[in-house]
């Protein structure tokens, strides 16, 4: 560090006191503020300080050391969450399979209800005995022929009361479109 | 300078880093603290910063790549933590000229390590009518012993405006100390 060349003197004449620099003495710093600047510190405060410092590094630098390092009476507990974790993990997938299979259990049984006609015809005429399958079928069709007919003629009837409501321009192809439907299904 | 490469160097390696840090403190504390100590005033804040300073140094060495000297890069580090505790604490030590800074010469009385007498209560009354930059340029520079070049790097502030300042303060100084009371 280089030191300054000129010498600095603030002077005050009238009570006598020099603020000056010597560049030639070894400076004392803590005399110089003192001197100048009014400013103390406690015995020994430099060596006490030191050692905080260094005390304060040391304490750093463990802490970072067990963080990353892990003691056993760390490292254990956190070791045993982390397995417990992993076997909850795998217990909760083996149930969701379960509830899934049992879920499709019941999508079959409720695909086994919701057959339609044709299919219940075919699985119901499993049960039905080889001498009395020509009346049976005669009876699903007549069965069917009436249903579907009633249907029908439910729908015409909705067709020619929703038609009122339809403006007139659009009416033709109201009708023929609903017509349409109704014929081919 | 071959003893701060040296110096330097050893901070840098890892096996010899504690006991460089030892004979970096030896040699470096006192003249920190009381670079600390004149901008944040009292004994006790200067302490913690102190301490701060030299953890961000001992953190902060791996990384330093010596584009200034090591003592003006903790100067700078010093300087910047004394400004940050300033800033934290809401601590003003400067206030313009036609305004009264009770807040400086307050805190100094209320420290139990001050014991000035009159007249260097004085002269703390005419820093405190400086501008920020103006007390740090005249405390670095008179009481801390560094060259505008140091100063200039530390502060951010150009050799030459730092030199018309600090004559200027000087003169400033002299002036006002011989006037028989300062308002603050």
């Amino acid at each position: 560090m280089e030191k300054s060349k000129k010498d600095n003197k603030i002077t005050n004449e009238k009570s006598g006191i020099e603020f000056l620099k010597e560049e030639n003495l070894k400076k004392d710093l803590a005399q110089e503020h003192k001197e100048f600047l009014g400013l103390d510190v406690p015995d020994d405060y430099f060596s006490k300080s030191k050692k905080n410092i260094l005390k304060n590094l040391k304490m750093e630098n463990e802490q970072k050391r067990t963080v990353f390092g892990l003691k056993p009476f760390i490292a254990y507990p956190i070791a045993a969450s982390i397995l417990l974790l992993i076997a909850i993990t795998f217990w909760m997938q083996n149930k969701s399979i379960e509830s899934n299979l049992k879920v499709t259990e019941v999508d079959t049984i409720e695909t086994i209800n919701d057959l339609s006609s044709a299919d219940y015809f075919l699985v119901s005429s499993l049960l039905v005995d080889d001498s009395k399958m020509d009346q049976y079928i005669d009876y699903y069709i007549l069965n069917e022929i009436i249903v579907e007919a009633e249907l029908s003629e439910q729908q015409l009837e909705d067709i020619f009361i929703n038609s009122l409501f339809v403006e007139d321009s659009l009416i033709n192809s109201y009708i023929d479109n609903n017509l349409i439907e109704n014929i081919i299904l | 300078m071959n003893k701060e490469i040296d110096l330097t160097r050893r901070l840098k390696d890892p096996k010899q880093k504690d006991k460089a840090f030892s004979d970096l403190l030896d040699l470096y504390q006192e003249r920190l603290y009381w670079h600390i100590r004149k901008i944040v005033l009292t004994h006790d804040n200067a302490n913690d910063v102190l301490q701060n300073t030299f953890i961000r140094v001992f953190k902060g060495i791996k990384n330093f790549q010596a584009k200034s000297s090591l003592h003006t890069w903790m100067y700078r580090i010093a300087y910047n933590e004394s400004i940050r505790f300033l800033e934290k604490n809401k601590i003003k030590t400067s206030v313009p000229l036609d305004q009264s800074n009770n807040s400086y010469i307050n805190t100094l009385k209320e420290d139990a390590y001050f014991n000035g007498n009159e007249l260097q209560l004085k002269l703390h009354k005419i820093i405190s009518k400086l501008s920020d930059k103006q007390q740090r340029v005249f405390q670095m520079k008179y009481f801390d012993d560094l060259s505008f070049r140091e100063i200039s790097e530390i502060l951010n502030v150009s050799e030459n405006t730092l030199k018309s300042s600090y004559y200027s303060v000087v003169k400033t100084i002299e002036e006002k100390i011989h006037e028989e009371e300062i308002i603050i």
